[in-house]
């Protein structure tokens, strides 16, 4: 017998293509599919098993080098009519690759006209002869087929939207297309190798890892960590054996101290040399068949570190879908949450093309049930297929398919949906790999927690704000000459903002500002609010205090944070000249001297004890009159604006 | 939306059945929420329409409540001034084609507006019917791209031609014959060739009225012994075919049977036939047919599960309600009483009448259609539902009653005709006043090899009415008489009516004669049909 690096690679590849044979053939339940593949698998273990036999010669080389050159033959119809039948095609000569295959592999084995001679050197090395014309002619064909089948599964590549599927796909594309260019080689002087052969074997592991990984051919294949880990020791054993073995050879050791001393060593260096290996093998099993865990774990431990602090519900939101939809490339999502009465979900934040979605679900909508019931991600998929999907209205269906949604992943908080992510299509085109959800399912059990006692925390200050817009009007009511006084102030306030091109933020924050910019008022003593004359010295100082009180108020309320200095400083004015501090110009809050403004106009045009409202006319007369003094130039130019007032009618 | 071929392409078989038989792992209350929301979606698209204004005279039910409070039960009476001109203006929702029953000589076809999501709909139980008739256990799905599909339906706008169309746009099969050159041919022509050209590219499923398949058998069996080579066989494949076929029936020591020639693996049917030859077909074709109930008004509407036993309806087709059978009694001594209705997560054990309203922007509202069902399981642990198991009890109006005592339907006879062990044709059944007494008159053709005279033929149908209905011998016992009178009718009397009907230009459901309570005219044209 010979042995030489084509024949232990043909051993290689028989012992593989033997193993995945048996693995897809004793698979249940045995479909056309299957049986083809089956078939296809037949030819490749009778390919690396003649290549064996031929360079190891223990056989007739002649006759099995004759079966080595059938087989690829038989292989290419094989992975041809695969391929038919897994798109199902319907090519009309299709049948007529069967009686191809027939003849040229009975022509190839049985007659003397294909292969003139083959025979094994006393040194072990294959001396072969084909009859060329022949062979191109008879490999021609499979050739075509072969083509043609990897277009076809290109086309399905790009076709299908199922990631497990693309993946099945694509690891048949790149085998074949290994298997093309490993046979073409047959054609050049590198045919005296053994190339074909080898890259068979590393086809078969594509195929392995393809039905391991992703389910080819829909076979189950549990692979525990565990057996994945003692075949790499298993062979980490082997080589250590044939290490020790080679070292005891070389120096041709029996017996003795030597023996030992030699093992020790050999042992020791191998095991340095070794466990490095080994520990790469293992990392690199981890990252083929637990890549999803692998790559989550990286990714939320950006985000967990990010949002683990944030308290603001609208920052929570915003963080968490911009941080998914720049990660994984997303067109466009938004966080829905539970409302604070519970009957409905709102959105939170929107990210990308969502003018016009609307998927504010009530609580008893079948997504949310599903969601909650299920606790995993709902996909578009399961949308059409879960019975539960039957209730979807048409209009939904319709929805839901012109927003391109995908996915909705539910936050779900000790078993109450407390809000859910929906999310589009990737910007590439490509669907979600299950990687992507096992990260999206990760994140969301993160994100569910930190949404939760964001959603508490919005709630416990939406009550704070409550309580102190009951008190403005409290207030308002209060001081019976600026009753609905804030809520005007209010609007025309957030008007200017927007006007001056604030950011929604500002612009919500300057609303809160007008609403509240009395509160402070709240200290100062009725027959002072409501005296009907004019006030003294230490009156005024009481009033004075106002802002600064108003200001302490609402300070503890962490969702008004912003719109306190507007309050303390709504009484400023432009020249410095104002109180609490006499600050001036762009020292003074942006929001206090929009408050200033509309606060002033609003006094002169409402009647007081002490005065007669002023015209509309008059009023903006003064307002102007005070620019640079009183207000600032921008703010009164914007407020005329938001008036929709011409100035200079005015001034004339 | 999935279409169902690409979850086979895909390889998502667990997909594929969850979307076609999840269905069947309802509870009651969920199937009741699925019915509701679609209910409530209905209301919004029947709106103010005018079609559902006349039948709501002006208001407009804002809940299912008050829709099955003030919404009165009705039949295609109600409707027909509407739909029979197609008038498009009235209907809540444009349609996207228009399917008719099939009409006896004397009426005029029910016209029912079919819109785009019901079409869509038609094909979702086909493929779930598919997927059931072929498993042995939930989730083993065998149903695959390529499978040849014989489809021994009508074609548009017949309802069953609308439903080809739907699975056609839903799944890739191979119809035998291509679909379109199929709805050009007569109903036999179409059963011929597909049959022809299933000896070439082989036979998968089959779908269609379970006689056509009981009688293929039957003549196999008859004809298997003397058929002579024929010119098909020079096709190597067919030839390969019967040779396999010969050996398998050679070495069974019988003559070849369909069974041995195509490996069907999945066979439905619908209809009361496909109870009566369940057990035949099954020894010719190797495959029990499963049966479903459909109808024009609402497409398929409820079928069997793998085991084979009671139907289950399906959630998303139409809102039911049923009639109890004590209301419907109610209501039959008197036309102005309103019988009260159930909803299907109500159901118990018992015999209903079926009232459904349309989903998907239909225009029916609790339609009663004239069907009796019987639920005769609360929930079927065998295929893990807890969903009423139901079986086709009778159609409404075909009941007889003989004298109060006892009540048969055409199943009833059916089967007693089958365990007499008289070799028929065909029969037809009606109740009849002789000499003051209510008697059960049956009018049978027998086979012409049958060589039984009409005493020995009476006495077997008598035995077996004795043996399957005990309320039969009291009545016997108790008014001293015999409620069963048979007559033989001419052989070819059927073959001649049909023939007769054929010449008349009658609708393919219309060719045979109706098996309970024929009318008069009926009676004389198949006792006439022979001369």
């Amino acid at each position: 017998m010979h042995w030489n690096a084509g024949t232990l690679i043909s051993l290689v590849s028989t012992v593989l293509y033997g193993a995945i044979f048996g693995l897809v053939a004793f698979s249940r339940p045995r479909n056309q599919l299957r049986r083809i593949f089956a078939l296809y698998l037949l030819a490749m273990v009778l390919w690396s098993s003649s290549a064996f036999l031929t360079t190891s010669g223990l056989v007739n080389v002649l006759t099995w080098f004759k079966i080595m050159a059938a087989s690829p033959i038989a292989m290419m119809v094989g992975i041809f009519y695969f391929v038919q039948t897994l798109f199902g095609l319907r090519r009309k000569w299709a049948p007529l690759t069967v009686f191809y295959a027939i003849l040229a592999v009975a022509f190839t084995v049985f007659s003397d006209l294909v292969v003139l001679s083959a025979s094994l050197s006393p040194s072990g090395e294959l001396h072969y002869e084909l009859n060329t014309p022949v062979i191109v002619l008879l490999a021609g064909v499979g050739y075509f087929l072969i083509v043609v089948s990897l277009v076809d599964l290109i086309k399905g590549l790009k076709h299908t939207q199922d990631a497990n599927h693309r993946q099945r796909l694509r690891y048949l594309v790149i085998g074949l297309s290994i298997t093309i260019v490993s046979t073409a080689a047959n054609f050049t002087e590198l045919g005296k190798y053994p190339i074909d052969v080898a890259a068979n074997v590393l086809t078969a592991i594509l195929i392995a890892y393809a039905i391991l990984r992703h389910n080819l051919l829909d076979i189950k294949v549990v692979v525990r960590l565990g057996i994945l880990y003692s075949v790499i020791t298993a062979i980490l054993g082997s080589i250590y054996f044939l290490v020790i073995s080679l070292v005891l050879n070389i120096f041709n050791l029996l017996a003795g101290e030597e023996l030992l001393l030699i093992s020790i060593l050999v042992g020791a260096l191998s095991g340095f040399i070794l466990t490095p290996l080994r520990n790469l093998t293992q990392t690199s099993v981890d990252r083929l068949f637990y890549r999803e865990k692998y790559n989550a774990g990286l990714m939320l431990q950006r985000l967990s570190q990010t949002t683990v602090s944030v308290l603001d519900l609208d920052a929570v939101a915003d963080l968490v879908l911009s941080e998914i939809i720049e990660t994984l490339h997303i067109n466009h999502g938004a966080i829905m949450v539970k409302s604070m009465k519970g009957g409905y979900f709102r959105a939170l934040a929107q990210r990308g093309e969502t003018h016009g979605m609307n998927l504010a679900f009530e609580a008893d909508h079948p997504i949310v049930r599903w969601m909650k019931l299920q606790n995993r991600i709902l996909t578009k998929h399961d949308l059409s297929i879960h019975p539960t999907f039957k209730a979807l209205w048409g209009k939904e269906r319709q929805d839901l398919a012109r927003f391109q949604i995908e996915l909705f992943i539910p936050l779900l908080f000790k078993g109450d949906l407390v809000g859910y992510i929906v999310l589009g299509p990737r910007r590439s085109g490509q669907p979600y790999t299950s990687d992507d959800l096992v990260f999206l399912s990760t994140l969301s059990n993160q994100t569910a927690v930190t949404v939760e006692n964001a959603r508490l925390f919005d709630e416990l200050e939406e009550t704070f704000v409550q309580t102190v817009s009951a008190l403005a009007n409290a207030i308002d009511i209060r001081d019976s000459y600026t009753s609905s006084h804030s809520q005007e102030i209010a609007g025309w306030a957030a008007k200017i903002a927007e006007k001056i091109g604030c950011r929604p933020d500002q612009i919500k924050s300057v609303y809160w500002g007008g609403v509240l910019h009395d509160i402070g008022k709240i200290g100062i003593p009725d027959e002072i609010l409501r005296k009907k004359t004019s006030l003294d010295r230490p009156e005024w100082d009481i009033i004075y205090q106002h802002t600064r009180r108003g200001a302490e108020i609402i300070a503890p309320i962490k969702k008004l944070e912003a719109v306190a200095p507007i309050i303390a400083s709504s009484h400023e004015r432009y020249d410095g000249l104002g109180y609490p501090m006499g600050i001036k110009g762009e020292e003074i809050p942006l929001g206090a001297r929009i408050v200033a403004v509309v606060d002033s106009f609003s006094a002169m045009i409402s009647e007081r004890p002490y005065k007669k409202p002023y015209t509309v006319n008059k009023a903006i007369h003064e307002l102007k009159r005070n620019i640079g003094k009183m207000y600032d130039p921008a703010v009164v130019q914007a407020f005329l604006e938001v008036l929709e007032i011409d100035a200079s009618q005015i001034d004339s | 939306m999935n279409n169902s071929y690409k979850l086979i392409e895909e390889g998502r078989k667990d997909e594929l059945w969850k979307k076609h038989c999840g269905f069947l792992g309802l509870s009651r209350e969920e199937f009741k929420e699925i019915q509701e929301r679609l209910m409530r979606e209905q209301l919004q698209l029947l709106g103010g329409s005018k079609l559902s204004q006349a039948i709501w005279k002006g208001i407009i039910p804002s809940s299912i409540e008050e829709f099955r409070r003030i919404t009165p039960l009705t039949t295609y009476a109600d409707y027909e001034k509407f739909l029979k001109d197609k008038n498009e203006e009235v209907l809540p929702v444009k349609p996207f084609t228009w399917a008719r029953t099939s009409a006896r000589s004397s009426q005029d076809p029910k016209w029912i507006p079919y819109t785009q999501t019901m079409y869509n709909h038609l094909s979702d139980p086909v493929i779930g019917a598919m997927l059931m008739s072929s498993c042995s256990e939930p989730g083993d799905v065998r149903l695959e791209r390529n499978d040849k599909f014989l489809m021994a339906t009508a074609p548009p706008p017949y309802a069953s031609g609308y439903i080809s169309r739907s699975t056609k746009d839903n799944l890739e099969v191979i119809f035998l014959p291509k679909l379109e050159d199929g709805e050009k041919m007569s109903y036999g022509e179409r059963v011929a060739t597909g049959f022809k050209l299933a000896m070439r590219e082989g036979l998968d499923y089959f779908m269609g009225i379970s006689v056509v398949l009981a009688r293929m058998g039957e003549q196999f069996e008859q004809q298997s012994q003397n058929s002579k080579p024929s010119k098909a066989l020079l096709n190597p494949v067919v030839l390969w075919r019967m040779l396999k076929a010969l050996f398998i029936s050679k070495i069974n020591k019988r003559g070849i049977l369909p069974k041995d020639i195509w490996h069907l693996k999945g066979i439905m049917s619908g209809g009361t036939d496909t109870e009566i030859y369940r057990d035949r077909i099954e020894h010719y074709w190797g495959r029990k047919p499963l049966e479903g109930f459909a109808c024009t008004e609402a497409g398929n509407m409820a079928m069997q599960a793998w085991n084979y036993k009671g139907m289950i309806f399906f959630p998303d087709n139409a809102f039911l309600e049923f009639i109890p059978m004590v209301e419907v009694e109610k209501n039959k001594a008197d036309p102005a009483y309103t019988p009260s209705t159930v909803l299907y997560n109500e159901l118990d054990l018992g015999v209903y009448e079926l009232v459904f309203s349309s989903f998907h922007g239909g225009v029916l509202m609790r339609y009663r259609i004239g069907d009796l069902f019987e639920v005769i399981a609360n929930e079927d642990a065998e295929i893990g539902s807890g969903l009423p198991q139901m079986k086709f009890f009778s159609r409404a109006d075909d009941l007889i009653d003989i004298g109060s005592f006892f009540r048969l339907t055409e199943r009833d006879i059916w089967k007693t005709i089958e365990a007499s062990g008289v070799a028929y044709v065909d029969w037809i059944a009606r109740k009849e006043i002789q000499a003051g007494n209510p008697v059960l008159h049956l009018y049978i053709e027998p086979k012409p090899a049958n060589t039984q005279t009409a005493e020995e033929i009476h006495a077997a149908l008598d035995r077996a009415f004795v043996s399957r209905f005990a309320d039969y011998q009291s009545l016997k016992d108790m008014l001293s008489i015999n409620p069963l009178l048979v007559t033989l009718i001419p052989v070819g009397s059927f073959t001649a009516y049909m023939q007769a009907k054929i010449k008349a230009g009658a609708d393919l459901a219309h060719l045979k004669p109706p098996h309970m309570k024929p009318s008069d005219a009926v009676l004389k044209l198949l006792l006439s049909a022979d001369q």
